[in-house]
């Protein structure tokens, strides 16, 4: 009985996510509205205990679970009746059945799910190290204070597990072990492999507005049977939150210059604010997404320059908005500090430093994605064949960009957010003091290799729309 | 869509599902094999670490709090000190590291660690001699002793 009303509990931002969605996009399927409901579920957890503790009260079951079942409520008597208007992308026209190859994939992802789920229940403990050390501390600390504040005041003494760095994933993991009354690292990295389910979700759904079913499976199944995102996604740390959110925003903002909708706009605003807070170069890589979105229009369907720079400049600051309330709940001690960093009158000779041995990192990262580390669970073929092909066909669908960027802006808007991410990555982490610049070794390379996982779900959108296998044409949905 | 791209693509998705398949097999068998909880602890000797885990657990009881230092430069150390942190929040109240500079040796991470005003001190990879006045209260380890830094809180 008490599970399965801790499971309800859980179960609650999802629904709220999933009917604030629907106002939000009528015509989501039900699987798009499964995932983005999760998604948007979950930042509203977040968001409801940043205000609680910026509020100076401390949060409990029933103080977040209440403004859910009103959120919904709310969504349900204002929403719209019926089913909504439906895409002829969705299968129910415009689509095609489910072949051989669309049923191997499925059999795929269903025969991984299985295993990643085996994987958990046989050891349900976080047994990745930042999974417990950095990203479970801050979800055990926030379950046992119920506030934020505590852990935050503790930045001295537990430096290690790096408090000022928003985690949006540690925040639902906190509302699970509220949900369940106690701290529980199974049920955490199943909340991180829900939150993995919703992300293949949000991907087949955009893929399916592009292209058929079959397709859509085929791609999807690719980017469940990486072996770094089977790891990562049941490790408990935040890279495949950020993932998630930095992808379902760009697919949120798909198409937004036919729909040009403020409800549309909020939606993936709420999107970009999630994955502002998934990690500390998620406001980057967020604007990253927003300016590919809003910059990358084909031609035929361009709006003027006032209407792009007004709704690009509304969603960054709304999507701010979040990160903005994360930080003045911090104004300890600090790990990263704007102060020490950017205004370093070093920062100049270091950024020339950090420029000349950049080939040299670019080297590294892709001997290390050719030949993954022990982070990436993989077989002898799967590391000589799987993971050797998915970089170099990224670069291939890159290569090729100008031959299909103008009937397909999403996969051009992806590429362009992957090339950029990596390459803000390879520079960014000048801005870190305490990673010392002389030492390009391996450490570099696995907080690279972990990285890099949040593009891996663009990459394959790219690669799908580079790289057609059959020669029926795509499945193109029209604007709601 | 020309031919040479569909080929491309076929041929990099025959290549992927062969690898897909080989990610299944292998995981399949790394689930039967037998499994360890924390493949992570770099130590060739996971047993002593989780013997200085619990040990500190152990002593500590319900109601003390603890305050480690630790070297930075060795990761079975490293990881024991974080291992703690996570394991009893929020009773260890500070984890010190230190390095071989002179400027950040094991003395003056002791001295921060005795602001925290803990019940507590584990003291990791330096010499006996750093605490003088403390009283000895568990070797736990070859170089992880625990030593009684303040009166126990009722």
């Amino acid at each position: 009985m008490g599970m399965a009303l801790a499971c309800l509990a859980m179960l609650l931002p999802v629904l709220a996510g999933g009917l604030v969605w629907r106002r939000v996009a009528p015509d989501a399927t039900g699987l798009e509205t499964v995932g983005y409901g999760a998604a948007v579920g979950v930042v509203l957890v977040g968001l409801e205990m940043i205000l609680t503790t910026r509020l100076g009260a401390h949060y409990s079951l029933v103080t977040l679970l209440a403004p859910l079942a009103l959120a919904a409520a709310a969504c349900l008597i204002s929403g719209p009746r019926g089913r909504g208007i439906r895409s002829p992308a969705d299968g129910s026209a415009g689509g095609d059945r489910v072949g051989v190859s669309g049923g191997i994939a499925l059999a795929l992802i269903v025969a991984e799910a299985g295993l990643v789920v085996w994987q958990v229940v046989q050891n349900p403990k976080l047994a990745d190290w930042d999974g417990w050390a950095i990203w479970g501390i801050k979800a055990k600390a926030f379950f046992l204070d119920r506030t934020l504040h505590e852990y935050l005041t503790r930045v001295s003494g537990h430096a290690f597990s790096w408090p000022a760095r928003p985690c949006l994933s540690s925040l639902f993991q906190a509302f699970v072990y509220l949900c369940l009354g106690r701290v529980d690292e199974g049920a955490a990295r199943l909340a991180h492999v829900a939150l993995s389910g919703a992300l293949v979700l949000i991907v087949y759904a955009s893929l399916r507005r592009r292209f058929g079913r079959n397709e859509s499976l085929v791609w999807s199944a690719v980017l469940v049977t990486m072996p770094n995102f089977t790891y990562q996604c049941s490790a408990g740390i935040g890279n495949g939150a950020l993932g998630l959110y930095l992808f379902a925003a760009l697919a949120a903002l798909d198409g937004w210059e036919s729909r040009q909708g403020l409800r549309h706009l909020a939606g993936a605003a709420l999107l970009l604010g999630g994955a502002f807070l998934a990690r500390d170069e998620g406001p980057i890589m967020g604007a990253l997404v927003a300016l590919a979105a809003f910059g990358i229009c084909p031609p035929a369907s361009r709006p003027g320059w006032r209407a792009t720079l007004l709704s690009c400049a509304a969603v960054l600051l709304a999507a701010s908005s979040a990160y903005v309330l994360w930080r003045s709940l911090d104004r300890a001690e600090h790990v990263w500090d704007i102060r020490t960093t950017w205004l370093d009158p070093d920062l100049p000779s270091r950024l020339v430093h950090h420029a000349r041995d950049t080939p040299a990192i670019f080297r590294m990262m892709a001997r290390e994605l050719v030949v993954p580390g022990r982070q990436a669970r993989s077989s002898p073929l799967e590391n000589r064949v799987g993971v050797a092909l998915f970089w170099p066909l990224f670069g291939i669908a890159c290569l090729s960009i100008r031959r299909w960027w103008r009937t397909d802006a999403m996969g051009a808007r992806c590429a362009v957010v992957v090339g950029g991410g990596l390459l803000a990555y390879a520079f960014g982490f000048v801005a870190f003091p305490y990673r010392d610049l002389a030492g390009i070794d391996e450490r570099w390379i696995f907080v690279l290799d972990r990285h890099v996982i949040a593009f891996a779900p663009m990459a394959v959108r790219a690669m799908a729309s580079a790289l057609p296998w059959t020669s029926r044409e795509a499945v193109q949905a029209p604007p709601s | 869509v020309s031919y040479g791209w569909r080929l491309i693509a076929r041929l990099a998705l025959t290549l992927w599902l062969a690898s897909a398949l080989g990610l299944l097999a292998d995981q399949v068998r790394e689930r039967l094999a037998p499994q360890w909880p924390y493949p992570e602890i770099p130590s060739r000797n996971p047993r002593e670490v989780e013997a200085v885990i619990e040990g500190c657990r152990t002593l500590l009881g319900q109601g003390g709090t603890l305050a480690i230092v630790y070297p930075d430069e060795n990761w079975t150390y490293v990881f024991i000190a974080y291992r703690l942190a996570y394991l009893m929040y929020p009773r260890v109240l500070t984890a010190e590291p230190y390095s071989g500079d002179p400027d950040d040796d094991e003395a003056s991470a002791f001295s921060r660690s005795r602001q925290q005003h803990a019940s507590r001190l584990l003291v990791l990879g330096a010499p006996d001699t750093i605490a003088p006045d403390l009283t000895l209260v568990a070797r736990l380890g070859p170089e992880a002793r625990v030593y009684r830094a303040e009166p126990d809180h009722p």
